[in-house]
């Protein structure tokens, strides 16, 4: 039995090679359906198939000559299947439309007439979670959907259809009496489990550290003090929801309601009025309940006797909670002896209060760092104090960039990133280091820097040489997009050669036609792509320049150039960068070029 | 002519439209000046406000004066406006600082502090009023309040800049949020865990058809929650309400040239289970019989087909328009893409079959002349939807200006 698998990813820009872990899911799959069967053989197909969102939104019929083309790779090989996983998409990105189209396609294959050569026999179709596919147990996915109805009513004596959802649930429609083993579920279950992320971690991801001078509730030897961090999570909900389910159970003390501040975390906001939601336990924010309206009246007579947990969303010296805690008492509400932040100083913190011991637990445990004003150097120097709830600046501050170059250090430039056309700097910021350390918040002040000021389309792929600081950069900024968006790494080798044929790509893109990158980059073409030039260093605009060629040749759009830092921000800096160009830090001393490749 | 519009105690969109035509075909003619009293209203349904917004950006097109005698009195439904940011809304739609809509005895009122909503207690005050909003956050302080969107300049187009195109997407995602699903799980009349439905398909096709209709320039979304009413009695059954309004084109008018020269607007021919029989009842404003008709989707209007007709079947299966002229953020495509985008047409039908059919909810679209409400039909009359039409006079009182989709799902008792 021969098979392809075609990997569906809805929504994006751009092809990337299938994860093993993928492939092996997919093989134990069609093995574990045709137990009988001794040869199977999967040909072809190492890069996921991708369907732009313009496609869904605009055009999505042409999802069906999209399958069609991918399936006439093969019309000249007998193949059986087809396996169409498209289970790594979220429910949301199925447009109906698109569904339909997708089934035209099938059908396209499966009909002699359409398909004359090599008719396929069987399609297996592998489901994200959809709606309403969740609670029925009966012989549809789901009523509703006119796309179930259309594969319910597909010409079934010429194939058959296999649905596998990843609720656990399979539907065979169509000629064959395919049976679905009950244990093929295992597979699915492995596979989901070693997909699936822990909220910790993910919330650690979501965490990002925030440069800049903030004030500190903390006084050290009754002086004020400063703080050269914050930390805030961004789009969180869904992991402090889970991790708040969790915890209430095992600290909740049967309390009745909930209290909560969120000053600074709209993530915990939405987590704790959904879980409150689900749950049905009365919410308050304490505002409402230390004010004079009808919430504090609601509170203080209806809900004497009972206890409530009191929920934050950061501690650093508990002053706050400490006065939050013995305010609340005078009320004569009944606190849970266990508090929730989602930062503080550690992982619990016993605090006494009003004479009764309370612990504050943190999801996170961050130290702020707090510095006396008199040895804050930001104090020092009269730096105005930074905002907690917005970045105040598109930029880099000069304080910031030193800071970070402070905390890793400086090394000469590696001679393997250097252009082939300019000489090393003789020492630069260790920036894989300073990236790998304050990545999380350069890549959300990138993505702010492009939201506020020229916007984010949503063809967008990034392309960077292949650099480790680069590389590290990219990685951070991709969180930015949910991983989804398609990364291009252009070996630096192959942009030197091209550099030294005056940017010409021709004879490498035709030379190295199977290699990865120029099959991800051919993937754009006709996907109406543009590009987000990134490197974590800009001496000479050198190797924009030569991306941008090689783009160009392909007729595929530059959206902006994005180095981290700029070092080559002149006055003819507008001719020289035809596209937008932005940086977090522009830092003047361009490359010295050599002479004789200086024109190049 | 300067005429004066007391609104009632309760307004709600098709008795705030009666009470306009009467005042119009009064006067026999478009009064010039029209003063609006919102005084003495307690209670206005959200589509009555997206109305309201369409009718008064009309007279401002036809150079006629609208304006505000008084708001509602009465603290909670100013409060209400002012969280649904309907001054907002209605400047944004008529191009006019907010201060200027306002009369001067209410020019205080954007600064008033709301005091009837908390945010406390129900996740859904939550959604109503996010007490750790800022002014510097991105989000929205109501979860529900009007929101403009304006669609790029046809001309002045930025390859590279999502805008228009992103709505439908970043809409939905917006309706992913955990609080908003948790509040649709815990509200909706349709099964548990469907509440992704909103999201998929309520939102990005209402408004994935919004941003394609030819010469629109705003689009403008809201929302409410509303529990169960007690009218004339009656207790009326709660719902949320999704209002999503554009100012371009009628339905009606993009259709009608192609099936009066008896194009072809379907793109597909479909399994049988996936057409329905349909029967349309229609009034005509100001007489009281009612004419009825049985339509089937299969069908494709015919050359002669009234504009209620040619508005229903925008619900059908596989059916659009062709029209490959001015509609916006067609980007990059080539001439024969453009061609083909108009192909498929199951926006609507999908809209229609999450709506009506899984929530048992309704679904009405206002345009032209027409406002068209679906829901299942009932049983003795054996078809699977009832199409209830109101037509409005041609003469005199004006045609609609764009589209407005109003849905509305029931929510659990």
């Amino acid at each position: 039995m021969r098979y392809i698998a075609l990997n569906i990813r809805l929504g994006v820009v751009g092809d990337k090679p299938i994860e093993k872990i993928r492939q092996k899911f997919q093989d134990g799959i069609i093995k574990k359906i045709f137990p009988e069967v001794e040869n199977i053989e999967r040909l072809g197909e190492q890069y996921t198939t991708s369907i732009p969102y313009r496609t869904i939104l605009y055009k999505p019929q042409h999802v069906r000559d999209i399958i069609k083309k991918i399936a006439s790779r093969y019309s000249d090989q007998s193949l059986d299947l087809i396996l169409l996983d498209l289970s790594n998409n979220d429910c949301q990105e199925f447009r109906e439309d698109v569904f339909l189209s997708l089934i035209d396609g099938v059908n396209d294959l499966a009909d002699p007439e359409e398909n004359p050569i090599n008719p396929i026999k069987i399609f297996i179709f592998l489901l994200p979670l959809m709606p309403g596919s969740r609670k029925r147990n009966g012989s549809e996915i789901s009523i509703n959907s006119s796309e179930y109805l259309q594969i319910k009513n597909m010409k079934s004596e010429k194939n058959t259809i296999v649905l596998l959802t990843n609720d656990y649930k399979s539907f065979v429609y169509g000629a064959n009496p395919i049976v679905i083993p009950d244990d093929i579920f295992e597979i699915y279950h492995k596979h989901m489990a070693a997909l699936k992320e822990n909220p910790i971690h993910l919330l650690c991801e979501k965490t990002i550290r925030k440069l800049g001078h903030f004030h500190s509730n903390k006084k050290i030897n009754g002086e004020r003090c400063c703080r050269p961090y914050t930390y805030f999570t961004y789009d969180a909900g869904k992991e402090i929801g889970e991790l708040l389910s969790v915890w209430w159970s095992k600290y909740s003390n049967n309390s009745e309601y909930i209290i909560y501040d969120s000053n600074n975390n709209d993530s915990l906001h939405e987590a704790i009025n959904a879980f409150a939601e689900i749950e049905k336990i009365p919410v308050y924010y304490i505002e409402d309940v230390m004010s004079d309206n009808s919430i504090h009246k609601e509170v203080t007579e209806e809900k004497i006797d009972k206890t409530f947990t009191l929920i934050v969303d950061a501690v650093d010296t508990s002053a706050t909670v400490t006065n939050y805690i013995e305010d609340l008492v005078k009320l004569n509400v009944y606190p849970n002896e266990n508090i929730l932040s989602v930062f503080a100083p550690a992982a619990s913190i016993i605090k006494e209060i009003s004479r009764k011991k309370y612990v504050i637990h943190a999801f996170i445990s961050k130290k702020h760092e707090p510095i006396p004003e008199s040895k804050c150097p930001q104090c020092i120097i009269g730096l105005p104090y930074s905002s907690e709830l917005s970045e105040d600046y598109f930029m880099l501050r000069a304080y910031d960039i030193y800071h970070m170059i402070d905390s890793v250090g400086i090394e000469p430039e590696p001679k393997e990133e250097v252009p082939e056309t300019g000489y090393p700097y003789s020492y630069i910021p260790k920036y894989e280091e300073m990236i790998e350390e304050f990545g999380d918040w350069l890549a959300y002040k990138m993505e702010y820097y492009l939201i506020k000021s020229i916007g984010i389309p949503e063809n967008l792929f990034i392309i960077h040489p292949e650099e480790v600081a680069s590389k590290a950069l990219s990685d951070k900024l991709r969180f930015r997009f949910n991983k989804k968006i398609t990364t291009v790494k252009i070996p630096r080798y192959q942009i030197t050669k091209a550099q030294k044929n005056n940017n010409d790509w021709s004879e490498i893109l035709i030379e190295e036609a199977k290699e990865g990158w120029v099959e991800q980059i051919e993937s754009l073409i006709d996907q109406g792509a543009t590009a987000l030039i990134i490197d974590y260093l800009n001496g000479s605009g050198k190797t924009f320049q030569s991306l941008q060629k090689m783009l160009t040749k392909l007729e595929i759009g530059v959206y902006c150039y994005f180095p981290f830092v700029d070092r080559d921000p002149g006055a003819d800096s507008v001719e020289k960068y035809p596209f937008n160009k932005l940086c977090l830090y522009e830092w003047y001393g361009p490359r010295q070029l050599k002479r004789n490749l200086s024109n190049v | 002519m300067t005429k004066k519009l007391t609104t009632k105690k309760t307004v709600l969109a098709d008795q705030l439209e009666d009470q306009l035509v009467k005042l119009f075909l009064e006067c026999e003619e478009e009064p010039s000046d029209l003063e609006i009293d919102l005084g003495k209203t307690e209670f206005i349904e959200i589509a009555s406000l997206s109305f309201l917004i369409s009718f008064w950006l009309g007279r401002q097109i036809r150079q006629k004066k609208t304006s505000f005698i008084r708001l509602p009195q009465k603290q909670k439904t100013r409060d209400f406006l002012k969280l649904w940011r309907f001054i907002e809304a209605l400047a944004s739609a008529t191009r006019t600082p907010e201060q200027e809509i306002l009369p001067e005895s209410e020019k205080a009122f954007l600064e008033e502090p709301i005091t009837t909503y908390t945010g406390s207690k129900t996740g859904l005050y939550a959604l109503e009023l996010n007490n750790s909003w800022k002014k510097t956050y991105s989000g929205n302080r109501n979860f529900f309040e009007f929101k403009s969107f304006i669609v790029d300049d046809l001309d002045n187009r930025d390859l590279f800049r999502s805008g228009t195109e992103a709505l439908p997407k970043n809409e939905s995602m917006r309706w992913q949020g955990e609080l908003i699903k948790a509040v649709l799980r815990t509200h909706l009349s349709g099964g548990a865990e469907e509440e992704d439905e909103v999201a998929r398909v309520v939102i990005f096709e209402s408004l994935a058809n919004a941003i394609q209709h030819p010469a629109a320039s705003i689009i403008q979304k809201t929302s409410i929650f509303l529990g169960d009413t007690k009218e004339n009695g009656y207790i009326k059954e709660g719902h949320l309400t999704i209002c999503v309004w554009d100012d371009g084109e009628s339905i009606i008018d993009t259709l009608a040239p192609i099936v009066r020269s008896g194009g072809i607007i379907r793109a597909y021919s479909l399994p049988s289970p996936m057409y329905d029989r349909t029967k349309m009842i229609v009034k005509k404003y100001g007489k009281t019989e009612k004419f009825s008709q049985l339509i089937r989707s299969a069908e494709d209007p015919a050359q002669d087909a009234a504009n209620e007709w040619i508005l229903l079947s925008s619900t059908f299966p596989g059916l659009t328009r062709k029209v490959a002229k001015n509609v916006s953020k067609v980007d990059k495509l080539s001439d024969e893409e453009q061609q083909d985008q108009y192909r498929m047409g199951f926006g609507l039908y999908a809209l229609k079959r999450t709506v009506v059919d899984l929530y048992g909810g309704s679904l009405s679209i206002r345009s032209k002349n027409c406002f068209l409400n679906l829901t299942l039909a009932p049983k003795n009359l054996k078809v699977r939807y009832k199409a209830s039409v109101m037509l409005y006079p041609e003469k005199i009182y004006p045609e609609f200006v764009g589209n407005l989709i109003i849905m509305r799902i029931p929510i659990k008792r």
